[in-house]
């Protein structure tokens, strides 16, 4: 009479996102060495992000910048960002197709033959999305999170983990703060709940308030 | 979605394993998936299962033992 071996157990240690992890690193090696400063966005589709990095790209000055851009499909963002940027700064889309996030080699990927080392600051918009973005570093310096006043005061509480991942938040079309009837203090308090300290920057896309603190702290 | 990345990484990294270990027929793969690590079981076990389909490792189970950090990663291989 034979009986089935029992399973062996054999240890491994490997975390799922390695492969990325590794690839992100390189990225911010690569980044660091080349001198070029690096800030994502993050957001759910329609906060703001486009507008954002649109009012931005006009405040750069002499500030040499790059922008990818990510959506599943259309290169609609990237005409918008080329000409907000009046031939400043380059701008690359990256077609996700059916992918909800941007991950780390398709940073490397859309980043062949550009030469880095001309730039000062490259801007990388992520796709809309509040779940997946979250867990896929890109080797940036600095992750910005979006939270637009009509979306609701308790995204953040809704949404802790990509909250959790990022360094800043933007608190984005300001100029409709009265209109949506958004409690401002209550969804600082709920970012400050999910993320202790993280900085906050309330701006308007449209009229440009705020924009010069964040635009510091995205620049560095 | 993001699980189908998450199931293509782990598969390609258990089949690095079964490689480096001279070909395991792996039964079981366990897991510590965290709360916080943004991470659905039952997403990336289904993707993890259509990932797997084709491969040498089709037919094998994932095991999680969830804890309340963000932990996402391969802790072992139950081979026969």
């Amino acid at each position: 009479m034979s009986f089935p071996a029992a399973p062996r157990l054999i240890e491994v240690r490997r975390h799922l996102l390695k492969d990325n992890d590794l690839r992100a690193r390189a990225l911010r090696q690569r980044f660091r060495a080349a001198g070029v400063r690096v800030a994502s966005f993050v957001a759910s589709p329609g906060a703001g992000k486009t507008a954002l990095l649109e009012a931005l790209l006009g405040r750069l000055g002499g500030c040499r910048a790059a922008v990818l851009v990510g959506d599943l499909a259309t290169d609609n963002d990237a005409q918008r960002l080329a000409r907000a940027a009046c031939g400043r700064a380059r701008v690359r889309q990256i077609s996700t197709g059916t992918l909800c996030h941007l991950e780390a080699r398709m940073i490397e990927a859309s980043l062949e033959g550009w030469p880095i080392e001309q730039l000062d600051l490259l801007l990388i918009e992520n796709v809309g999305n509040l779940v997946c973005p979250s867990s896929f570093d890109l080797g940036e310096d600095v992750r910005c999170v979006l939270a637009s006043v009509t979306e609701g005061e308790d995204k953040p509480l809704k949404y802790p983990t990509i909250f959790n991942s990022a360094d800043i938040a933007a608190i984005t079309k300001l100029d409709l703060a009265a209109a949506a009837g958004c409690d401002l203090p209550l969804l600082r308090a709920n970012i400050d709940a999910v993320r202790p300290g993280m900085p906050v920057f309330e701006v308007s896309s449209r009229t440009g308030d705020g924009l010069g603190p964040l635009l510091a702290a995205i620049a560095g | 979605m993001h699980e189908l990345s998450l199931a293509l990484s782990l598969l390609e990294g258990i089949e690095a394993e079964c490689a480096s270990r001279g070909g395991l027929r792996v039964r079981a793969v366990r897991l510590r998936l965290g709360a916080r690590s943004g991470v659905s079981f039952d997403a990336l076990e289904f993707a993890y299962t259509a990932a797997c389909e084709g491969t040498p490792l089709a037919g094998s189970r994932l095991v999680a033992e969830t804890t309340p950090g963000a932990e996402l990663e391969c802790i072992g291989l139950e081979v026969a």
